[in-house]
């Protein structure tokens, strides 16, 4: 599309004018020096979030490296145990039922989220009346507080009184024991992740629809495109950086899902560990069953995986997704 | 690095308590080295330890001093602010902060703050958790301000006292308590023509009324069968002469035949139908819902339901839990503690020893809103709800024994939990449900 | 542009059908939320709950204000937000900057290792923050509250994707022109990015706006809590209101709810008109 990128460039020239003019008065550098000065200057730009990150981050997470070795129970001080913590990890079955459980919980989470968010953006991206209606609707989950989210749902699935096993009951269909049952449990998160995640992704993804140009489109309609070939052929690719980072970030939040199960599943303070995610976990070791040293290696065994999974993602991202 | 007076024999004994054998061996040193490299509990961790105060406990210093109170229930406030104000006018000098805690990260943050060398100094502990901290030498020992003008023990239950002693040594001091009695729906008692509940009752009484008064077709139970074992199975396990810990709390008594048929006995009443099922009770807590909503018509439940379950339901009244060998109930209470690292130590303990007194106790009873531990105090409570014969959670304080507590922490509770959930589902055969329940708990009991 | 056939008007009633059921699912809790805050504590207590309190409680509300001083966490709470909001949108444009379209060796290994925050569970992390923060001498302060979370793995990836998406002529131009890395950052991927930015910038302070684990651990005197500990003291340890509770959670969300009502036009259509059209 000549005619697009003739009228970027027209934009850039403009849109610089000034910079340039005050720029070109400091004399042109040669190429290496220039290369020597652009690394400077990245260095410069990520040196504040890369020194707060090593202070309050980095600091934190190489601590609790040194704490994995250790079984340290928070109350009295830690004793160096080896490597007993990541032996015990390979044969820890609840670790392993913890870790398929939110494997199991993430790939529907994230293929599903990543659908509706889309849908709704494509459709109140449209000329579509009441869109500044629809997208407050579909919004307001994303502003409704933890606790306000956990306390509702816990009784729209109530398995007896509840509103949906009473809609479910008068179309005749079966009425699931939702939280109790390990496999509707699941599916019971699944929606809530989705019912208070969907609106956030939607609002990114209309972010990401508005910066497409539109010449696009209208260079596609002349050229006798229809609705579905601009759909594939420029919403998508266009779209797939955005697509990435909310597929990314959508897996790591679904790895770190913890306060929901939390909320949902306790009954008059007993627990049960019926639907135990990797991070539920890792909080009941820690702080419940006083073994902080243990918790430690599993959240590192965790983090580790989640790299070497993400590593994967940043890998195949070059087959599918276009950067300008 | 401040010691407050701690002779090195007592540092020795402390260190001796914290590393094993075992870890010495491997190269303890290089761990701690590691660490304190890091900057992270190396120092600091020594000084929280131990409970070293006999010395300076007699004098305090007399300087202006701020001491903090955490605790967390924010219903309880005002009556937490007017103790701090009597408190005040007996010791100008010394300020006390309150500090309230959402419940659900209480214990997350108290970890934290003792991990981090900064906490509350005086601050509430509960019955699960009083193992852990005790035996890890987070609290501090309070024989310094028992005695001779100081905390009675003899003034409170025994069995609170009991609750807060660990190896010999008291480290709490009763704030207030809670005992089990059985909630019944007289108009469902009317209606099913079957007597009231008395004190003399069996647990064949109960489960032969439990069977009367279940209703299938209006969708009525006879026993609201409660998945909290505070307030269900450990009484039962107690009225027949059965234990849930040994002493120390270091092995389940589960599957002793005592333990084990108060077990059946329970499971068989949800198998057999006549209580509500555990999915109904995990969506819906059945003593907001079922039970004041005239769909449960007993069900056994602590004293601290008795004013709400009233204003929901005039209906409902309570008795006694029924007996088998003999009468029980567990106590649970709260008490008051102070950290072990608190640089303020001589005013904490002067701060707890004044929430142990006549004085602050009676404020508490004034509000009338829990039971206060003290003896003698009780009857601004009990008339707080005069319709209801509150009376039977305080004559269960003869028979009561201490909410079972180990020095692991919770964790054998809910692997306990899980296997109860699983037996009522129907999940286990009745002859292995005990052997089950007592190998989950020993797994959680065992030394790491 | 779009013709009115009766196809299309047909697909436009079923598009509108499908958004209003989707929508009629995403409001019913918050509905609930809302009229659950207004029953009295009897409407608690039955089986089958209604959405419509049988006499609407204002005291809820009342009783809300009583309890806490829900002024003076709202006060911490907006000032926390700003700072947090303006700092971590800055922070993370700036590395996001550097990291989309400079060079330099090094670039992508200390990108990864960013990310690696976003990947360990914050639990394990607490108490070494914990204690840095004792060490500081920052339990308690504002400081304490807002400068260990403006730095933002999170924002700084978002914020990569958008400038990749931003044509490179731009940066070819300005740079054949001398401008160095900065003056190109500040003058003109900032503006262009102001969709990106504003959608970063909100989900930010949405994120403050209910953070809770940070809040309760480093702060401990009420006169430096902030909303979203307020409403977890109304979560009881025997009973919880959940009347209250939710009163006390609606007067929190309430306000952010108001904002985006007004402002969601700036938010989300707005933005394109300093976009790329």
């Amino acid at each position: 599309m000549p005619g697009v990128s003739r009228q970027l460039a027209g934009v850039s020239v403009m849109a610089i004018a000034p910079v340039a003019n005050e720029a070109r008065a400091r004399g042109r550098a040669g190429p290496r020096r220039q290369a020597r000065t652009q690394a400077l200057w990245g260095y410069l730009l990520i040196g504040p979030m890369m020194l707060g990150f090593a202070v309050f981050f980095l600091f934190a997470l190489i601590v609790s490296l040194g704490l994995s070795f250790t079984d340290w129970n928070v109350l009295a001080s830690p004793n160096w145990v080896g490597l007993d913590n990541y032996a015990r990890l390979l044969s820890d079955t609840a670790f392993q039922q913890a870790l398929r459980n939110t494997a199991v919980l993430s790939v529907p989470h994230v293929v599903l989220r990543i659908a509706f968010s889309l849908a709704l953006a494509i459709a109140l991206n449209s000329q579509i009346r009441f869109r500044a209606f629809y997208r407050t609707i579909f919004f307001i989950p994303v502003l409704t507080m933890p606790v306000a989210t956990g306390t509702v749902w816990k009784w729209l699935y109530d398995p007896s009184y509840g509103p949906i096993n009473y809609a479910l009951g008068q179309l005749g269909l079966p009425r699931p024991a939702w939280l109790s049952n390990p496999n509707t449990a699941l599916m019971a998160v699944v929606i809530v992740l989705l019912w208070s995640g969907v609106g956030y992704d939607m609002i990114i993804f209309l972010a990401g629809l508005q910066n497409i140009p539109r010449d696009y489109y209208e260079a596609a309609q002349l050229d006798g495109a229809g609705r579905w070939r601009q759909f594939r052929d420029i919403t998508l690719p266009l779209l797939t950086p955005t697509t990435f980072f909310l597929v990314v970030v959508a897996v790591i939040h679904s790895l770190q899902v913890f306060d929901l199960v939390y909320i949902m599943t306790e009954v008059e303070h007993t627990t049960t560990n019926q639907f135990p995610t990797i991070v539920y976990y890792i909080y009941d070791e820690a702080f419940r069953n006083f073994r902080m040293g243990y918790a430690t290696t599993v959240a590192w065994v965790l983090l580790i995986l989640i790299l070497l999974f993400t590593l994967l993602q940043f890998r195949l991202q070059r087959r599918w997704v276009h950067y300008t | 690095m401040s010691d407050h007076g701690r002779t090195p024999d007592q540092l020795s004994r402390v260190m001796d308590k914290r590393i094993d054998r075992r870890a010495l061996l491997r190269g303890g040193a290089t761990g701690a080295a590691t660490l304190s490299a890091a900057g992270i509990l190396g120092a600091r961790g020594a000084h929280r330890v131990g409970a070293a105060t006999a010395q300076q406990s007699a004098e305090c210093s007399g300087e202006d001093i701020t001491i903090t109170y955490g605790f967390w229930n924010a219903e309880q406030r005002p009556a937490v602010e007017a103790q701090i104000e009597a408190f005040r006018k007996q010791h100008p000098n010394i300020k006390v902060e309150p500090q309230v805690v959402p419940f659900a990260d209480y214990f997350t943050k108290l970890q934290t703050g003792i991990a981090g060398g900064s906490t509350n100094d005086v601050f509430w502990m509960n019955g699960p958790n009083f193992g852990v901290y005790a035996s890890q030498g987070a609290l501090a020992d309070l024989s310094t301000i028992t005695g001779e003008g100081g905390v009675d023990p003899a003034a409170y239950p025994q069995s609170l006292i009991d609750l807060y002693t660990f190896e010999d040594k008291l480290y709490g001091v009763p704030r207030d308590f809670d005992t089990i009695g059985l909630y019944y729906n007289k108009d469902l008692f009317d209606a099913a023509e079957v007597e009231y509940p008395t004190a003399e009752w069996t647990w064949e009484d109960l489960r032969s009324a439990a069977e009367k008064l279940t209703d299938t077709e209006r969708g009525q139970f006879g026993y609201g069968s409660t998945l909290s074992a505070q307030q269900n199975l450990y009484n039962f396990v107690y009225q027949n002469g059965g234990r849930i810990l040994n002493e120390e709390g270091t092995q389940a008594l589960l599957a002793e035949p005592e333990a084990c048929d108060a077990i059946r006995f329970l499971t068989d009443l949800m198998t057999s139908k006549v209580s509500p099922d555990v999915a109904t009770q995990q969506g819906n807590n059945p003593y907001q819902t079922l039970f004041p909503a005239g769909l449960i018509a007993m069900m056994p439940g602590g004293s601290w339901h008795a004013g709400r379950l009233h204003e929901a339901n005039p209906a409902i009244a309570v008795a006694p839990l029924p007996r088998s060998k003999q009468q029980a109930s567990v106590i649970h209470g709260l008490a008051n503690v102070v950290w072990a690292g608190s640089p303020h130590q001589c005013e904490a303990l002067e701060f707890v020893k004044f929430l142990g007194s006549q004085e602050a106790e009676e404020i508490l009873a004034e509000t009338a809103t829990v039971i206060p531990a003290m003896n003698g105090l009780q009857e601004t409570w009990k008339a707080a709800v005069p319709e209801m014969d509150l009376q039977v959670f305080l004559d269960a304080v003869d028979y009561s024994v201490p909410y079972p507590t180990a020095p692991t922490g919770a964790e054998w509770e809910s692997n306990l939990n899980d296997v109860i959930v699983e037996a009522w589902s129907g999940g286990i055969p009745q002859d292995e449900v005990c052997q089950r329940a007592a190998e989950a708990v020993n797994d959680a009991l065992k030394p790491q | 542009m779009s013709k009115q056939t009766p196809a299309h008007l047909l697909s436009r009633i079923a598009l509108h059908a499908v958004l209003l059921t989707v929508g009629a699912i995403f409001v019913l809790p918050f509905a609930w939320s809302i009229g659950t805050s207004l029953k009295p504590l009897r409407d608690l207590f039955v089986l089958q709950p209604r959405l419509i309190p049988s006499e609407p409680r204002w005291e809820n509300y009342a009783d809300v204000l009583n309890a806490v001083p829900f002024i003076q966490f709202y006060l911490n709470t907006i000032l926390v937000t700003a700072a947090r909001v303006i700092g971590q949108v800055f922070l993370a444009s700036m590395a996001a900057f550097a990291f989309a379209r400079l060079r330099f060796p090094g670039r992508d290994l200390l990108f990864f290792l960013l990310l690696s925050a976003l990947m360990i569970p914050e639990q394990v992390l607490i108490i070494p923050r914990y204690i840095l923060m004792r060490e500081l001498g920052w339990l308690d302060t504002y400081q304490g509250l807002v400068v260990p979370l403006l730095f933002s793995a999170f924002g700084t990836f978002l914020l990569r994707q958008f400038f990749l998406t931003i044509p490179n002529d731009f940066q070819e131009a300005a740079t054949l022109e001398g401008a160095n890395p900065f003056q190109i950052y500040w003058q003109i991927y900032l503006p262009l990015a102001r969709p990106a930015l504003t959608a970063f910038g909100f989900l930010v302070l949405l994120w403050s706006w209910n953070e809770l684990l940070w809040a309760l651990i480093v702060t401990n005197r009420t006169e430096m809590q902030v909303l979203s500990v307020g409403i977890a003291l109304f979560q009881g340890e025997q009973f919880t209101n959940t009347a209250v509770l939710l009163a006390a959670a609606n007067m929190a969300t309430i306000p952010i709810l108001i904002v985006f009502l007004f402002f969601q036009r700036q938010l989300i259509e707005g933005i394109s008109l300093s976009g790329l059209k």
